[in-house]
């Protein structure tokens, strides 16, 4: 690791420290804390899918696979954050509600991905070639 | 001089190497085959054919009829599904929607050279001057340097086909200084 990328990671490290204790200094709620927290990581993998899903071709098996990774993190992230509202605003019945169907919407959006990861494994998967190509060095390298 | 002869006398002191090959559009598909024959017939090189130009059961009859053996090679097809886009994946052939998606072509070629059980491999892409028409040469610079980063991370015999007149000048010299070396076949 060159010097200027060492103190490039120092930097970056200093700052998420500096992050986190001030969540922690003026949130005085532990939970409350930890959700805001949990939100950020939220936010900057949305912010990297999104930078993701725009580098990607359009029409690509992997450009697919991050918009529906990307929409999973939205579910996620809008579950985080009613549930923060909750905590907040000590909303009860009715308004929890949604935090349920985000969750399950959560769930659904990830299977529908996984869906797409096993599809996206069987179609890029070169297994079966593989395995023919060794079977013929092997034949080869026999006298 | 023979397509033999210049890559022996061309890339003979190198192990893993990357080419930008320049042909004429009249001697394209002999210069290939000629090429992919030495990899596989003369080097008994497993490798992956990365193919813009020509549909995979063209590609199949020109081997077969070569001699070539096929089942050497694993296909990445980027021309098929352009025409027939209801064509699913076999067992010998990977299929890409069109030139136009780079991400997947990249994915495929990844998953393809890490797939060979050989030490000694190649990866021969089929061809700059398609990729051309479905890109801009913005993107197609970038690309190609991706590619010619990957090969020597993957330590394989890089072969990228290019025809030489359809093909911009500016384009080709940019090219060149990602490619260890380029070779005229004429």
């Amino acid at each position: 690791m060159s010097f200027n990328k060492f103190m490039l990671f120092f930097i970056e490290l200093i700052v998420i420290i500096i992050g986190i204790f001030t969540i922690f200094k003026i949130v005085k709620d532990l939970e409350v804390a930890i959700g805001l927290f949990s939100l950020s990581f939220g936010v900057l993998a949305i912010i990297w899918t999104f930078m993701a899903v725009n580098s990607l071709s359009k029409g690509s098996s992997l450009r697919t696979y991050a918009i529906s990774f990307l929409f999973c993190l939205i579910a996620i992230l809008l579950f985080s954050i009613w549930n923060l509202f909750i905590k907040l605003f000590q909303w009860e019945k009715s308004l929890v509600y949604p935090s349920y169907f985000f969750i399950t919407i959560s769930y659904i959006i990830f299977v529908f991905t996984a869906y797409k990861m096993h599809k996206l494994g069987k179609e890029f998967g070169f297994e079966a070639q593989a395995l023919g190509i060794k079977k013929i060095l092997r034949k080869k390298k026999k006298p | 001089m023979e397509v033999e002869q210049k890559l022996k006398k061309e890339l003979s002191h190198l192990e893993d190497y990357v080419v930008l090959a320049k042909v004429s559009s009249k001697n394209y598909q002999d210069v290939n085959i000629r090429i992919i024959k030495h990899l596989i017939g003369v080097d008994n090189t497993p490798g992956v054919y990365v193919t813009l130009n020509k549909p995979y059961n063209t590609l199949k009859d020109i081997f077969l009829r070569e001699k070539i053996n096929s089942k050497m090679v694993i296909f990445i097809d980027a021309v098929t599904r352009t025409q027939e886009s209801k064509i699913s994946r076999t067992k010998e052939c990977m299929y890409i929607g069109s030139p136009e998606k780079l991400s997947d072509i990249s994915l495929a070629m990844d998953q393809a050279v890490r797939a060979i059980p050989s030490n000694k491999k190649f990866l021969f892409f089929d061809s700059l001057s398609t990729l051309l028409i479905y890109n801009k040469p913005g993107t197609i610079i970038k690309f190609i340097h991706f590619i010619a980063t990957k090969m020597r991370e993957w330590k394989v015999i890089g072969i990228i086909i290019s025809l030489e007149k359809e093909s911009n000048k500016e384009l080709m010299d940019k090219l060149i200084q990602f490619c260890d070396t380029s070779i005229d076949f004429g």
